[in-house]
């Protein structure tokens, strides 16, 4: 390093090494570790998008089994060289970037010591020439010596003799040059540490710990390089301007982003969906890492989500299948996962589904939700190949073991906040799209329909968005359809007749509590949720009436809430599900694929 | 019989059984059409591939399915050549 491995100490370092440190050989070496680091992505790219797939079509025989597992590990090591040397490039940079900093600081003490004519010593200390009066006989002041102090505030000079006027500028010259050398020596010694951590384990398993490790790494390089990169993402600005960041930064810039920040790359809205779904796989084994060394409850349920959505991104898609992008993921909270199905910036069609009550990163979560998005996507596409379909768990939704009472009183706070996460999300998409005017649709399920009602309450309506879909809801905070702000004819309605959650805005209370008692906490909630402490329709109209005004769409009844000898709310859950209800899931698609005008209405209620 | 959308682009007929097993026939965009049988499974199982040949190339991966650019004088609409050409 700067001066060897004792400049822990500070006092090792000399101004005079400082200055001759060669800061471009450290770029050099950075970028010598990024072009590693590019290598072994590519090479990851190779093996898991050509080699593996194409194996099963070329060979036979338990060869094929045995191969594909050698191949999955070497993915994984390069995976792992990808992430690790992508470390060691941006620590690397960031502490040339300290480094010359501190030289500046340095050269502009060394030049106004020359233009004033001091001497500079090698220990930092600076001579100064006689020069002023003496207050008594009038002669100029003997010159003298500073010795610089790190932190000058902590030294008061002394007021009873008169100084020559030298003497303040050499000390000052001294001060920044000593503070120059220390503040370089203590990067020095802070870089030394993370980059003695960047190793990795024995042998060519890369085992969870690993990954932990290198979570580790990653968050000991983030807080180090801070100044150098992170003060940079514009976390504040538009969508729009997001954009024309990203597309300004040079290819470096943008690589060092993603090897040291993908957690924040990857869910900034207005990024493109390549780059995201790309920072947010590196992010996705970041994350398992990090969670596989916790016992807790929520960790595992989060862990067992994170798992299912790798299973399924290494998947390759079948013949006529619509490829994954992870947009999003995130351990905050409940969870965040944004998973879309087709691409979002090349397809004309975009829709967002937003799932609601009890919805959390869990198993049910990456099984069920992200197989409505998908089915969606699917049969979207059979009206119109240019479609995306995005499941969007960008917020905390209500859960029922928060107890009912915090869930009343959490009612629409969860709504509105996810209502405004969701319309960042939305724009972001707008943004991010290669068409000028990409058709897109806002879908919200149960409490989703809440949120996406929140959403629309905001500002202009939901950025970009052209038709909005409300299936199982139980209200969304608004009264006619026309407030959501898209036109009433743009507003699909989905709502099975035993779907217990659509009749909760009606007015039978009585009827409600017996529907609730009947089914339990979850209707007990669901009816405390609306009514909390009798205080009438918080969620508004029911969007099936026909006060409501929007265009309601076919669903199946479902199975009725008390037969078959149990209590039953599966007529809330299969809307989107092209088995058990595929006149709805299709109206939906229609919509999804811009023909909402050719979907089949049903009367109101 | 659960549904019917007898819109003129995209008409679409919907029916099921009361155990569970139904029928869909749905026209897509540019006249594709789609049939689905779906019965009532309660465990997930594997369902095997098709075995018949495919008349366009098909192998993973391949996002969008080529359209059909095979003329039938009684299928396809418009003058000879239309359909072909749309491939």
């Amino acid at each position: 390093m700067v001066s060897g491995g004792s400049a822990a100490a500070g006092s090792a370092l000399t101004w005079a090494a400082l200055r001759e440190v060669k800061c471009a050989e450290l770029e050099d070496a950075a970028d010598g570790w990024g072009r590693v680091s590019n290598r072994a992505d590519a090479a990851r790219d190779r093996i898991e998008g050509q080699l593996l797939p194409g194996m099963h079509d070329t060979q036979k025989g338990e060869a094929v089994g045995a191969a594909v597992g050698r191949l999955r590990r070497l993915g994984a090591n390069f995976q792992y060289i990808y992430t690790e040397c992508g470390l060691l490039r941006t620590t690397l940079n960031s502490l040339a970037h300290e480094i010359k900093a501190q030289q500046r600081v340095l050269q502009g003490a060394l030049d106004d010591a020359a233009a004033l004519r001091f001497t500079v010593h090698a220990d930092g200390s600076v001579t100064y020439p006689a020069a002023g009066e003496g207050l008594v006989d009038g002669k100029s002041l003997a010159g003298g010596t500073a010795s610089g102090v790190p932190n000058p505030g902590m030294v008061t000079p002394s007021g009873l003799v008169a100084p020559n006027p030298n003497a303040g500028k050499a000390q000052d010259i001294a001060d920044r040059v000593a503070q120059a050398v220390r503040t370089a020596a203590d990067a020095d010694w802070r870089y030394a540490r993370i980059l003695r951590a960047l190793k990795a384990q024995e042998g060519l398993g890369v085992p969870a710990a690993t990954w932990k490790d290198a979570a580790a790494d990653a968050a000991a390089v983030r807080q180090a390089a801070g100044s150098y990169l992170r003060n940079a993402i514009p976390h504040d600005a538009s969508p729009a301007e997001r954009k024309a960041w990203w597309a300004g930064l040079t290819d470096e810039q943008r690589e060092e982003y993603l090897a040291v920040y993908p957690d924040r790359i990857g869910n900034l809205d207005g990024i493109p969906a390549l780059v995201r779904d790309a920072a947010n796989r590196d992010n996705l084994q970041l994350l398992m890492g990090k969670l596989e060394g916790r016992d807790d409850g929520d960790s595992a349920t989060k862990l067992a989500a994170l798992r299912e959505i790798d299973r399924q991104l290494r998947v390759v898609p079948g013949a006529g299948e619509p490829p994954m992008y992870l947009l999003g993921i995130g351990d905050q909270g409940n969870g965040r996962a944004i998973v879309s199905y087709g691409n979002p910036d090349t397809a004309r069609n975009v829709a967002a589904y937003v799932p609601g009550l009890n919805t959390s990163l869990d198993e049910e979560f990456a099984k069920g939700d992200l197989k409505r998005a998908r089915d969606t996507a699917m049969a979207a596409r059979e009206i119109d190949e240019s479609t995306a379909a995005i499941a969007w768990l960008g917020y905390d939704a209500p859960q029922s073991p928060d107890g009912m009472s915090s869930l009343a009183v959490a009612g629409t706070e969860r709504a509105e906040n996810g209502g405004q996460a969701f319309r960042g999300f939305m724009s972001g998409l707008a943004a991010s799209n290669d068409h000028g005017d990409p058709h897109m649709t806002a879908i919200g399920h149960s409490y989703g329909s809440r949120t996406v009602g929140a959403a629309t309450q905001q500002g202009d309506g939901i950025p970009g968005v052209d038709d909005i879909v409300l299936v199982g809801s139980p209200g969304i905070g608004v009264d006619r359809a026309e407030d959501l702000k898209v036109g009433r004819d743009h507003v699909f309605v989905g709502a099975a007749e035993n779907d217990v959650v659509t009749h909760l805005p009606s007015k039978e209370r009585g009827l409600l509590e017996a529907a609730g008692r009947a089914l339990g906490p979850a209707g007990a909630l669901a009816v405390d949720m609306v009514h909390p402490r009798g205080e009438g329709l918080w969620f508004g109209e029911d969007p099936a009436s026909e006060e409501f005004g929007a265009r309601r769409f076919a669903a199946d009844p479902g199975p009725p809430v008390v037969g078959l000898g149990r209590v039953s709310i599966d007529a809330h859950s299969q809307y989107f599900d092209p088995k058990l209800d595929s006149a709805s899931a299709d109206s939906i698609a229609m919509v999804v694929a811009g023909a909402g005008h050719r979907v089949k209405q049903e009367s109101a209620r | 019989m659960t549904a019917i959308n007898n819109d003129a682009e995209f008409p679409a007929i919907y029916a099921r059984t009361r155990d569970g097993f139904g029928v869909r026939l749905r026209i897509g965009g540019k006249g594709q059409a789609f049939f689905q049988v779906d019965t009532p499974c309660v465990r997930e199982s594997e369902v095997a591939d098709s075995t018949s040949r495919a008349t366009a190339p098909l192998y993973d991966g391949v996002e969008f399915i080529p359209r059909p650019n095979i003329h039938s004088d009684f299928w396809s609409a418009g003058a000879p050549g239309v359909a072909a050409s749309r491939s």
